[in-house]
Parts: C-alpha cells; structure tokens; sequence
C-alpha cells in the first residue's frame, strides 16, 4: 500500500479512537439529560432544598406538567448532598493530614528502603477494591465505632456539640474513616514524588543556616511541592465525592432525616443511587428513575467541577509518570 | 565596618586583633602550624561506608586567615570542608575518627547539636541556591528561624548589614522584595553569601564559589572573599590555582584524602617543599 | 545536651564594666532562645508521621489478615469448579460463574478499552501533539476520568440495556467497564510515548521512514513497557469495580449463554452483596471471592512493577 494512504489512514483511525473520549461524554451528558429531564420538570427546585425523599410507591398515578408521577411522591436529595459531603469532608480531614504525614516519612523520615517497603505498603492499599473496603468496614471498622469508639467519645467528649447524643449507628464515622483511607494513598503518592523532586541545593542550603530536619521539610520543601500536594488533595476529593460501594456497605443508609451529631447514619448520592435503582423499578409512574437520574446529574456536576480543577493543578506541578493515573 | 561579635571572645584574640605583629608571629600565625589555632583538625579519617575518603588530616587554621585548600578532583576537598560544620552526617555510611575542635571545643562531641554548630560555621555552595524567594526574605531566612532579631527593624537592619558586607546592597535595595531568582548568577552568589552573613558565623567555608561564575562576576566574589577575611575566618575550596594565591594566606593541598603538603600562601605556590604539591601547582597532575 | 558549659566568674571594675567576659566554650553562645524549642517540634514532627504510617498500616494488615489468610483458608478446589448455587441467603457452592463473569466482562472492557486507549494515545502523544484538537480530547479524557463509576453504570443501563434493549448482558456491562478503564489507558500510552526522546523520532526520520512507519516501529517498541504497565494497572481498576456493572450486567448463577440479553456474575458482587447476607455460606464466598479479587490485583500490580523495572534500562 502506498505509504502516504497508509499514513492517511492511520492517522484518522488513530484520531478516532481519541475522539471517543469527547464523544463519550456528550453521550453520558445527553443521557443523564434525557432520563432525568421528566425529573427537572416535575421536582424543580424543590429537588434540592427538600429532605424527605418519598417516592410514594403505593400511591396513585397521576400527571404533573406532562410528566407521570405518583400523587404523593416528594424527591429531594438533601440528606443525600449533605451525606455526600460529610463524608469527603470527613475524609479530608482525616486523610490530608495521614496523608502528608506518610509522605513525609516516605522522603524526610525514613531510610530508603524502610522507605521503598512503606511506598509499596501503601499502593497496595490503593489496589484494594471498593467492596473489600466496605466488607472490611462492615465486619471491623463499623462493630469498633458502634461499641467502642463512639460510646467513648458520647461518654467524654460530650462537651463538643458534634460528639453530644446518644449513640445511633456507626454510619457517618464509618464512612468518613473508609473513605479517608481509599484517599490517602493518592494524595501520599503524588506528595511524596513531588517532595522527593526538590532540588537538593535548596534543602542543603537550608541545612547550612541550620534548619533542622522539620524546618527543612515546612519551609523548604513544602512550598517547592505545594502545587502538587494541593492538587492531590483535590484529587482525593473528587475520589472521594464519587465513592460509591465501601459508603454503602457501612453507612447504614439514612433516609429522610439529616444528621444531627457524629453518631447518625448517613446517605450519599452515590451510595443510594447504586443501593435503590432496583426499588426504582417498581415505580409505575418511573419518576423514582428519573429522579435517581437527576440524582446522578448533580453527582456529575459536583464531581466534575473539583476533577477539572485537580488535574489543571496537577499537570501544572509537572507530574509525570504513572502517579497522574489515579482511581477517582 | 568593624565585626560585632561579643561571644567566646578571650583576652588573648583581643590582643590579635588590634595592633601591629611581629612578623615572626605574622608568619608563623599565616602558616598555621605553630601557634593556638582557631581551627584544630587533628588525625582525621572520614569514611563513607569502606570507602576511606580522608586520611589522617592534621590541619590548624587560625582565625581570620583565608586557607585555601586544593586539590584534583575527588581529593576530598568537599569532605574536608563539610566536616568542619558537619553537613556530612547527613549523608549515608558517613563515619568520622579523629579529632575537630573550633576554639578549643571538640565540634563532634555529644553536646553539639549540629545545627546550632551551622550558627557559627555558614556555608556557602558552588551553585548558587538562593531560596525562591524575595531577597529580603532569603537574608532574614536565618535570623527569622534562630530568632536572632527580636524586632522588625531588627531584622531589617541585619539583613541591610550583611548585604552590605557582601557588597550587594546597592545593587539590591531598590529591589529587596524581588524573587531572588532574577538576579544574575553573581549576584544570587553574593545574595548567597549575605545569607550566610547574617546569621553572624565566626567561619566561612566556600565551596568553589565562583568556579559557575562568569569572570567579572568571579572577579567581584573574589573581591568581596578578600574584603571578609578581615572579620571571618574563611576556609576556600577552589580549581583556580591563581585565584588561590590571590586570596589565600595558607595553602593546603589535598591529594587522594591526604594532606600533602600545607603552609604559607606564597610559599606553596612558589616553592613548594614537595613534589607532588609542585606537580599539581604546574598542572601537571589532573 | 547543653549544660555543661565552663563558666570563670566575672568580674567586675569599679566602674562596673566586665573586663573579663564570662568564658562559655565557643559552643555555647550559640545556643539560641527557640533553640529546645525547635528540637521539641522536630521531635514531634517525626513522631507524627511515625504514627501516620501506624495508623495506615493497621487497617491494611487487618484486611490483609481477614481476606488473604482467612479467605486462603476458605479457599478449595470447589470454589473454582463449582458455580454459585440458590440466591440470597441459601446461596452454596463456588465461584466459577462469578470468575468466568469476571474474565468475560474484563476481556470485553480491556479489549475495546486498550484498542481504543492505545491508538487514542498514539494520536495525541505522535500525530498532533499540541493542536487544539489534542488539548480538547486531554480534556475530554481528564473529565471522563472524573466520572463516577455509579453515574457510569446508570448511563450504561439507561442506554445499553433499556435504549438498545440489550437486557443485562456482558455486552452491557463490558462496554460500560471499557468506558472506565479508556481514560487510564489512554493516559498512560500517552505519557509513556512522551516520554521516548525525540532522538528516537529523528533518527527513524533520517532513515527515511514516514510518519506512521516510525510510530509503529520504533517507538512503540520503546514505549511498550509503559503501555503494558499503564493496561495491566488498568485491568487491576477494572477488576474492583463493581458500580458500572450492577445494572449493566446485573447476576447470575450462570455463565451467560450469550452476549446478549443474558446477566453475568462476577466476583465484585459476590462481596458486595454476599457479605451482607445471614448465611455462613454466604460469608464464606464473600471471603473468597476478596481473596480471588486482592490475590489477582497484587499480582498484576507486581507484574506491572517488574515490567518498569526490567525495561526502564532500555530508554
């Protein structure tokens, strides 16, 4: 085949394959769209500020501005949003700090192949999938909070506000703590490479003005890598606000009711939407569909946002290598 | 500008300071080996894991002295140098036997915290490393960690002095809250200087400090090298064996971890009493 | 530390002045204020991530003890050969229709995802490296890598399996699964190509080949390894997924018969829904369907290390 054909061809086939990349998106965004629009139409905006999801499966058929509902049926998703970023919240809170903390080990801490043993450690923990974690949750993680942990905190800490209340489920701490840890490799891998990437002149030069080891890391080696460390944290968020399997298996499914202390359980966008598309079905007026839909669309939105603004961040911190290929 | 020490100072570097010498003590203070040294290195061996990089080092260098030390590559001129502030303990497998006081007091023992050791000994690199950050804030980067100035307009007055004492304050002043990443290559290595200036060591070891230098630049780091051993004592690691003998009071050479040979400047380089020293002297050696 | 430190007593002239300044060891006057200060939060510093790294390692060692050793020992010839017999709590038997599932949906996913992941990345990183075309489809592929694998999972029912009408099926959840791993694969084939030095482009050039002949030859060649570790890493992904696949390929007891409108198993289900069931026997081939899932990932994450390793000497 003559050579320049060849070329042509390879060269579209190629451009193709590339392409579905902006294809695929324009089909999920359509998607969402189409399914979820009966559900824009008929909730509106109280989709958003209502608690109580309802979905009035035994209720009467009827039509409301065109669309097929059940008469009595109330969608909104608020207790969902609110569990949705309680959790990530919670997460980062607990698996920023772990998360340097480990990175810092890894470059600063620790000799290099005590070193090499902990970084393979903890890319393991990143290969355990979404469901061990939860069934780890659920047989360890959720039995600990539920008489242990926060009957201690209930009984001693009472005095902070979050901490005052008896004790419900275990759900909202459980969910928290597994997703903090599904986050902290992340953000411990791309820190460490980007604190290990500081020119060594500058750590020496602050050895020589007799920074000790600590004052090294904060003042020299921090602000060299803060782009990077920020944009996995942003990455660790977008991980964490789409987690969907390990937040169902411990959270204890709250419904209709917002948390008042640390000691509820909660719901997510994510986790229900995997957990009730089945019960969806039985809806005959299918809004219960459309409103999981519309459920994910707000997902997607969310998501999107904090992941376009992490990778900005990240190609900006000159990452190469593998490490940008992270779960989220 | 006159030092401002007031530490550790006895009666008798008060009477070395000022006055006229004898030039019997002038030459027997410049080539070192005689009198109550400063700097008293003594039978050191220093190894990196089985790799013996110094061998039984004996050196004294006395206080406000420029010694130059030379040698071919990989000699262990750096080694030698980052012994007398301990940066080497950073590095792996290092072991260190021998003896290293600084006024009499053993830099190795176990009371030293090397960083406060940092505070007296300062150090400045072959490549420039200024901080990437304002040139102010790389002068007070020292200072503000040690807080050794107890006020804002201290600070700033610190800073001012030792830039001043590197001859960069008037090439800066306009220009203090820059990146000092925008100056040129000499002056991030005199703004390197100043930084290690301001937390008033009594020491300073310059490792090869113009050798990625353009000449002028060169020209003025030496300038300011010659101006600061009046008030420092300065330990010099160089190539530039005329650079050397323009600076230095005291040569040492280092050849393979040993010292070969070591005295007065101008003696070294003219008439060296070894050959090896001789051969490296005329560029024989690599 | 500090302490011990020389000290002659002043003394004093008449006119107050210290003529002879108290000798502390040269040492000494070194020692700053914030000095014991500093040292405290070095301490403490260190101290932290120490129990960072504890904190971590823990619940990594709790898994790892429950999954492997435990579901190692649940582990018998039967899981491989039988298949999941009964539903909800009365399941029994073995795993062989969630393991086929398991290979089944993961060929179709890998198959269309690498073809479409390589090629893509060869178009970006070798044909139109920084025309605005490339700049949107990087995006695209930053955006879909940010999708939730649930969002995934609904689009891929919504149209797959209602739309198209091709029921529950492996087709259905295979392409759904591809559309979650296309991202990383595309990535990596990218990066991986970047990476080999232009030399190598040039010196094809000077031979006299054309555009897609050097791509095809030589750098894919070195870029292989990269491209293998970025698949191998992917799959290892695509194993523990189980959200894109819920309501695309849904379960069955049964190896399906066809690609479509027949649902598949696989092992993710099994632990997602097994161990939340009251059975023994349920728990039972929870554990081991997490054995089989961890047993597998750690390996092709060790295998995709051996690979960086063992060829990262060529480039």
């Amino acid at each position: 085949m003559n050579p320049r054909v060849y070329d042509r061809i390879y060269g579209s086939a190629t451009a193709l394959c590339s392409a579905t990349s902006i294809l695929f998106i324009f089909v999920i965004g359509l998607v969402l769209l189409t399914y979820s629009y009966p559900s824009i139409v008929v909730n509106g905006i109280r989709f958003f500020t209502t608690v109580t999801w309802n979905p009035d499966l035994s209720g009467a058929v009827t039509t409301l501005n065109g669309f097929k509902t059940m008469s009595n049926a109330s969608y909104g998703i608020l207790v969902f949003v609110t569990g949705t970023l309680i959790t990530s919240a919670l997460a980062l809170l607990i698996g920023v700090p772990v998360a340097i903390g480990i990175a810092v080990f890894l470059t600063e801490v620790a000799p290099p192949k005590l070193s090499a043993v902990v970084s393979f450690l903890v890319e393991l923990l990143a290969g355990i999938p979404s469901v061990v974690y939860g069934f780890w949750g659920f047989l360890v993680l959720g039995p600990f909070l539920l008489q242990t942990f926060e009957p201690f905190l209930s009984e001693h800490l009472y005095f902070i506000p979050v901490f005052d209340g008896p004790v419900y489920s275990s759900g909202l701490l459980a969910s928290g703590i597994i997703v903090a840890l599904m986050i902290i490799p992340i953000i411990a891998s791309i820190s460490r490479d980007a604190m290990a990437r500081t020119p060594k002149e500058l750590k020496e030069g602050g050895r020589a003005l007799g920074l000790t080891d600590h004052e090294v890391t904060t003042k020299i080696v921090f602000p060299y890598a803060k782009s990077s460390i920020f944009g996995s944290i942003m990455l660790g968020l977008g991980r964490a606000l789409g987690e969907t399997m390990a937040v169902a298996m411990v959270s204890n499914s709250a419904i209709n009711e917002l948390p008042k202390t640390a000691f509820y359980p909660i719901n997510t966008m994510a986790a229900f939407m995997a957990q009730s598309l089945d019960s969806a079905f039985t809806d005959p007026s299918g809004m219960y569909v459309h409103s999981l839909v519309e459920m994910g669309l707000v997902l997607l939105a969310i998501t999107m946002i904090v992941n376009v603004l992490a990778r900005f961040l990240v190609r900006q911190g000159f990452i190469s290598g593998a490490e940008t290929v992270v779960r989220v | 500008m006159e030092a401002k020490f007031g530490f550790g100072r006895t009666k008798n570097n008060d009477s070395q300071l000022k006055g006229e010498r004898p030039d019997n003590e002038h030459d027997a203070r410049t080539s070192g080996q005689g009198q109550e040294s400063m700097i008293n290195i003594s039978d050191l061996h220093v190894y990196y894991g089985r790799l013996h990089v110094l061998k039984g080092i004996n050196l004294k260098i006395q206080e406000r002295t420029t010694t130059v030390i030379m040698g071919p590559s990989g000699c262990g001129k750096t080694t030698l140098i980052r012994t007398l502030n301990r940066m080497n303990d950073d590095l792996p497998n290092f072991r260190v036997s021998g003896v290293i006081t600084i006024q009499g007091f053993d830099i190795y023992s176990e009371k030293v915290d090397p960083t406060l050791l940092k505070l007296k000994v300062g150090m400045v690199f072959q490549k420039p490393n200024p901080f990437p950050v304002s040139v102010f804030d790389n002068v007070a980067f020292g200072p503000k960690i040690h807080r050794l100035a107890k006020s804002r307009n201290e600070l700033e007055s610190v800073v001012q002095e030792s830039l001043e004492r590197a001859g960069l304050w008037d090439e800066v002043k306009d220009r203090l809250e820059e990146n000092a990443l925008k100056l040129s290559g000499g002056q991030q290595q005199r703004l390197c200087i100043a930084r290690a200036l301001a937390v008033k060591p009594q020491i300073l070891l310059l490792d090869e400090p113009t050798s990625s230098l353009d000449p002028s630049s060169a020209m003025k780091v030496e300038e300011l090298i010659v101006r600061l051993k009046k008030d420092y004592t300065v330990i010099l690691v160089t190539h530039n064996m005329q650079q050397a003998a323009r600076v230095a009071n005291t040569a040492a050479f280092l050849y393979n971890g040993e010292l070969i040979e070591v005295g007065e400047a101008p003696k070294i380089f003219e008439n060296p009493d070894k050959t090896l020293t001789e051969q490296y002297i005329s560029g024989r050696l690599a | 530390m500090d302490t011990d430190f020389h000290r002659n007593a002043s003394k004093k002239t008449l006119s107050n002045t210290i003529i002879d300044q108290p000798t502390k060891t040269w040492y000494d006057s070194a020692v700053t204020s914030n000095y014991k200060l500093r040292r405290l939060r070095d301490k403490f510093v260190k101290s932290f991530t120490i129990v960072c790294v504890v904190a971590v390692l823990y619940p990594l060692s709790s898994m790892l003890y429950m999954f492997v050793y435990k579901g190692a020992t649940l582990i018998s010839l039967s899981t491989i050969t039988q298949p999941t017999i009964g539903s909800s709590s009365f399941v029994s038997g073995g795993l062989a229709n969630a393991i086929e599932g398991t290979l089944l949906l993961l060929g179709i996913g890998s198959s269309v995802a690498v073809c479409l992941g390589v090629m893509g990345g060869v178009y970006i990183a070798e044909f139109s490296r920084n025309s605005s075309l490339a700049k949107g489809i990087r995006f695209g592929v930053d955006v879909l890598a940010g999708v939730p694998s649930i969002v995934l999972g609904y689009v891929g029912f919504l149209l797959l399996v209602i739309y198209f009408g091709w029921g529950y099926s492996a087709l259905a959840g295979g392409l759904t699964l591809s559309v979650f791993m296309f991202p990383y694969i595309i990535r990596t084939t990218e990066l991986a190509l970047r990476k080999v030095p232009d030399e190598v482009r040039e010196a094809a050039k000077a031979l006299g080949s054309n555009n897609a002949t050097v791509v095809n030859r030589l750098t894919l060649r070195f870029a292989l390894p990269g491209i293998i570790t970025g698949i191998l890493l992917a799959i290892s992904i695509g194993l523990g997924e189980t959200a894109p696949l819920l309501y695309t390929a849904s379960f069955s007891n049964y190896v399906p018969s066809a690609l479509l409108q027949s649902p598949v198993g696989y092992l993710t289900y099994v632990v997602y829904v097994f161990s939340q069931l009251p059975s023994a026997e349920a728990h039972s081939l929870a554990y081991q369907a997490s054995f089989l899932l961890i047993a597998i990932i750690v390996t092709l994450n060790f295998a995709a290390r051996v690979l960086v390793q063992r060829f990262s000497k060529v480039t």
